[in-house]
């Protein structure tokens, strides 16, 4: 859950013609250890208004950061302002790239979302002669948002539904899969002595087909992952946001892909090898 | 000291987990799903959960060894080390009416041995925290307060039963001490089915949170210190952190957080009170609403304040 409100909140603006979009990337090798870094790039085109205040520096691009779990919210601004407008608004976007770090100590295995969008940084006036408000601007204060896109929901190895856990006790080769129901979250642990885990992840070996078939066998034995009907015909999984994620998931890569709520038709390695999205393997043959 | 939660994460880990499966065998999720169960089944659990209140009545050592052989070997003392000591005896009447000097000691003897809030949002963490504080003397011994309703009163079941034949039990009797069970597992962490109500139930996850909310806050310059913030939220803890935990983050917010403290001491200033009850869920409500298209973190706790006026 992010925000009562978030549910039914949709990305529009004012502007007839404006569009807002954002993407977020890792951004690795850059965070230092303990911190969890995204790079957001955003782009704006056909407000005009918004554009002037970017420019002018009253308003910037951000991103806000939200983790339910440990209760944090932090925001971060992308640190220059464009230098000028786009030299056609209606056809050119203006761009901006936000930076974010969040210690990973804030987050936990917590689930952390990514707000972006364009926010005031001060008291400013946003000329609305092009959004048809019947008034040529609107005098607004510091922190209102101008335009928000979707939230996007950050995926970072302590939140997925299974983790891999180095585990020093574990002398010889044998890998354990456990089910960790601590957390907000019903998870499943791979344990594996250190130097077997990094080959673990190894998507070429198979052991990582193979962790990940494993735990989703063992779904249709989690309460938490218990899958209900509703009377609008949607399948859920109240208690597991995972849960809900992986039908998403597997749904959108294959309608028919059956689930956990059905012992005898769930087939464990074939929703794992959809999920991974395994490559075909070379053929031997070469091409005609 | 070393950051104690990252020295065994996987014996700590498993504690919680062996944590969690033994309150599902102790307890269901409702009082009515026991008593539908088969008869020896309900028999097992009623002297299951006797066993647990008798020794948790005799003692803190008694009580970790019953539940080790209940709850498994995952229970080691090893795992217990990987969580932080709190540096002195609590009592239970300090749980019960929680203070700034007591849940200030808590959140700093924590932080300093490295806990930070990705380990307090787990409350499997919490449960073994708990665990922690009796086998090191920071509770009384017994901790009996533990399966009281609220920490304090009387014992909601009749002794007399715990070793009684489950056969010559009223079902009043399985009730009070299915009760019993309900409170210690609150009070140590949480319960397994209610994820999260560890910050209103639990005193020791509830003092934690409390202060690093307030701490965060006082570094908004909003004028008051962290013991001032505290003190505006302590009255109202289960109410904005239900609303903070499972409703709005923004309310949990550093600057909305300070907002709301300006507001109570206004409040305080003009009533010679604290905002409670209607008017204080007046004052979160409005908060979340009037920030709904705001990035609070741009906004001054002042401002945000303004809002609610």
């Amino acid at each position: 859950m992010i925000d009562e409100t978030s549910d039914t909140y949709e990305s529009a603006m004012d502007w007839p013609e404006a569009t807002y979009e954002a993407q977020a990337k890792p951004a690795f090798g850059k965070a230092t250890t303990g911190q969890l870094s995204w790079s957001i790039e955003h782009a704006l085109k056909g407000a005009p208004g918004i554009e002037e205040l970017l420019v002018a520096g009253q308003a910037a691009w951000a991103v806000e950061c939200r983790c339910a779990e440990t209760m944090h919210l932090s925001a971060a601004t992308a640190p220059t302002a464009p230098t000028a407008l786009s030299p056609n608004p209606e056809q050119t976007p203006l761009n901006g790239t936000t930076r974010v770090t969040v210690d990973k100590s804030d987050v936990g295995d917590g689930t952390l979302y990514l707000w972006p969008g364009i926010v005031t940084v001060e008291r400013c006036k946003l000329n609305t002669t092009a959004a048809n408000w019947g008034t040529p601007f609107v005098e607004i204060g510091a922190g209102r948002w101008l335009v928000r896109g979707a939230p996007v929901k950050v995926e970072h190895e302590s939140n997925s539904m299974l983790v891999f856990q180095p585990d020093e006790s574990i002398k010889d080769g044998r890998v354990e899969i456990r089910v960790d129901s601590t957390g907000q979250d019903t998870r499943f642990i791979v344990h594996a002595n250190p130097e077997r885990i990094e080959l673990l992840h190894d998507p070429q070996t198979g052991a990582l087909l193979g962790c990940w078939a494993t735990a989703l066998a063992m779904l249709p034995y989690q309460s938490a992952y218990e899958i209900e009907e509703g009377d609008d015909h949607v399948l859920r999984v109240p208690n597991s946001q995972l849960g809900e994620a992986l039908i998403e998931n597997l749904r959108s890569k294959d309608p028919d892909c059956t689930l956990w709520n059905s012992k005898a038709d769930w087939d464990p390695m074939a929703a794992a090898t959809l999920m991974l999205e395994l490559p075909k393997p070379p053929s031997d043959k070469e091409d005609d | 000291m070393a950051n104690t939660t990252k020295a065994n994460p996987n014996a700590l880990r498993s504690a919680a987990q062996a944590l969690v499966d033994w309150q599902q065998s102790v307890s269901d999720q409702k009082y009515a799903d026991i008593v539908k169960r088969p008869r020896p089944e309900q028999a097992a659990r009623f002297y299951g959960q006797a066993e647990i209140v008798s020794s948790l009545l005799d003692s803190s050592d008694s009580y970790l060894r019953k539940l080790k052989k209940q709850a498994g070997p995952e229970l080691a003392d090893e795992a217990l080390d990987a969580v932080p000591l709190i540096g002195q005896r609590i009592q239970s009447h300090e749980l019960a009416n929680p203070n700034w000097a007591t849940d200030k000691c808590i959140h700093e003897s924590l932080v300093s041995q490295g806990w930070n809030r990705g380990d307090a949002s787990n409350y499997g963490n919490w449960h073994v925290v708990t665990l922690r504080q009796m086998r090191d003397g920071v509770f009384a011994n017994p901790p009996s307060f533990l399966l009281h309703k609220g920490y304090t009163g009387q014992l909601p079941v009749n002794r007399g039963i715990l070793d009684r034949d489950f056969d010559h039990t009223s079902s009043g009797d399985r009730k009070s001490l299915d009760a019993a069970i309900r409170n210690l597992l609150r009070h140590s962490g949480g319960i397994f089915h209610r994820k999260g109500q560890f910050l209103i139930n639990a005193a020791l996850p509830a003092a934690w949170w409390r202060v690093e909310i307030s701490s965060a806050a006082a570094q908004t310059d909003c004028g008051l210190s962290d013991e001032q913030i505290y003190g505006a939220l302590q009255p109202v803890w289960s109410n904005w952190a239900a609303k903070a935990a499972y409703s709005s983050t923004r309310l949990a917010a550093p600057s909305t957080a300070a907002a709301f403290a300006l507001v109570a001491h206004e409040h305080r200033s003009a009533n010679g009170d604290w905002p409670k009850g209607k008017t204080a869920d007046e004052i979160i409500a409005k908060l979340m609403r009037r920030t709904l298209h705001l990035s609070v973190s741009h906004v001054t706790p002042e401002d945000l304040a303004g809002l609610v006026n």
